[in-house]
């Protein structure tokens, strides 16, 4: 089972996209963003389980929640990007 | 004490407001800074006024900025839009949080509807100063000096068929007029939270249609590795730490007014102002200055009395009000009372009538005919 992390430029960036998962049903963590997956220093990532990934790329394309980038995390704690 | 300098600050608040400001200082950190619990409810709180402010004023969250108050929510849009000798075309009614900045940039200023109280002669007087194509124009929405409110949105439909940037001064009008960042299409809405938003002192709004130019720059709590202020609002204007427990409250006036519905409060506040009139009919010694569409805001001069000492006597009888020039000169000048200035009456959702009534009684007694 694999944790997906959606990265984002701000915490306001962050939380607006939260708040779009939450009217979708969609349960997320908004978390610092993992320093392996910084772009350019700090910054917040909404944090998705597997099985609910597609419902929340839906949900933040509805929004027009936009962003950086999606990251898959393995059990063994390696990182993936995934392509938009 | 009967309070009636709510053009300045809205000393009474909601309790909700109060209790917010508890209510942060107790449970929240610094936005941005961590994502820890007590950070998170920083980010959480102020991320809720900046969601409340976006639905009241049309616009997004991202678009709503925090400033210290109006005055520096003025000058980072002025300094945003603005280079030094730059042509700007001005309201007859600003306060010197316009005019102090453009000063400061040598700008070229026209002034544009120095009638009080005529919409139609401001109006045709900022259509011809647009003609010639300043480099922008920043309006008051109502003067702070006599409730005059000005035609913004007409103003602002000859900017946008010009494309010049168009900057609303907001002060006196949020919480009371409509006001959108979207249908007016103005460049930056300025506007304090402490007065018709019913926020703490300390806390303002500057909504930014599109960037804008940083006047402090140091930590955001993102983009830390590069030395440049971010890109993207509302980081870009937003350096240091917040006033999370002034947003708190901010949050829960927002939440007062939009409760009350900006227009009854405006009511409520128009028909203080009637009942002043009609209070001080045929007191001949005062002279009012009133007009059509009048907001909650009225000044007025005692005969032989100077403004101040018309002011400090109210104030030993337990009613607060203004008096001088109100940190407008301009208006005063436009009005012609820049000698004598004018004592100020302004008005929030808590007056009553019969306060007015009370009020009334003490001019009658201290200023008689």
């Amino acid at each position: 089972m694999y944790d997906y992390y959606f990265t984002f430029r701000s915490v306001t960036a962050a939380l607006g996209a939260a708040r779009a998962l939450e009217r979708a049903g969609v349960p997320s963590a908004t978390v610092r963003t993992p320093k392996e997956l910084r772009h350019k220093g700090c910054g917040y990532s909404l944090r998705v389980r597997e099985e609910l990934l597609p419902e929340a790329g839906q949900a933040l394309e509805a929004a027009g929640a936009s962003y950086q980038k999606l990251y898959r995390r393995a059990d063994n704690g390696s990182w993936q990007e995934v392509p938009a | 004490m009967i309070y009636f300098d709510s053009a300045a600050t809205t000393f009474q608040k909601p309790l909700t407001v109060q209790n917010a400001v508890l209510r942060a200082m107790r449970t929240c950190a610094s936005v941005g800074r961590g994502g820890h619990a007590a950070a998170m409810a920083a980010a959480e709180t102020v991320y809720q006024c900046r969601l409340m402010a976006a639905e009241l004023f049309d616009a997004e969250p991202e678009q709503v900025v925090f400033t210290m108050n109006a005055t520096h929510a003025l000058n980072t849009a002025i300094f945003s839009v603005l280079s030094p000798g730059a042509r700007v075309v001005i309201s007859g009614f600003e306060h010197n949080a316009v005019t102090r900045p453009l000063h400061a940039l040598r700008a070229q200023i026209g002034v544009a509807g120095k009638k009080l109280f005529d919409a139609e002669d401001t109006l045709r007087d900022f259509a011809r100063a647009i003609e010639r194509k300043p480099d922008a124009v920043i309006c008051t929405h109502v003067s702070n000096v006599f409730g005059y409110v000005l035609p913004v949105e007409r103003i602002a439909a000859l900017c946008r068929e010009k494309n010049i940037p168009f900057i609303l001064d907001a002060s006196q009008s949020a919480g009371t007029l409509p006001l959108s960042l979207r249908q007016t299409g103005a460049r930056f809405i300025a506007m304090p939270g402490h007065k018709g938003l019913y926020g703490p002192q300390g806390t303002g709004v500057l909504l930014c249609a599109d960037g804008g130019k940083p006047l402090l720059f140091g930590g955001t709590g993102s983009n830390s590795e590069d030395q440049a202020m971010p890109d993207f609002l509302p980081d870009r204007l937003e350096a240091g730490t917040h006033n999370v427990c002034g947003l708190a409250g901010l949050t829960e006036g927002m939440r007062f007014v939009r409760k009350q519905t900006p227009s009854s409060i405006l009511r409520h506040e128009q028909a203080l102002l009637a009942q002043v009139k009609q209070e001080f009919r045929g007191q001949e010694n005062l002279r009012l200055f009133a007009g059509e569409g009048q907001a909650g805001v009225l000044s007025f001069c005692v005969d032989n009395v100077d403004c101040e000492e018309a002011a400090q006597a109210l104030a030993q009888e337990g009613v607060a009000v203004r008096a001088g020039l109100h940190c407008a000169p301009l208006a005063h000048t436009s009005a012609g009372t820049a000698d004598t200035g004018t004592v100020r009456v302004s008005f929030s959702a808590f007056n009553t009538p019969y306060e007015v009534r009370r009020f009334a009684q003490l001019c009658k007694k201290l200023f008689p005919m």
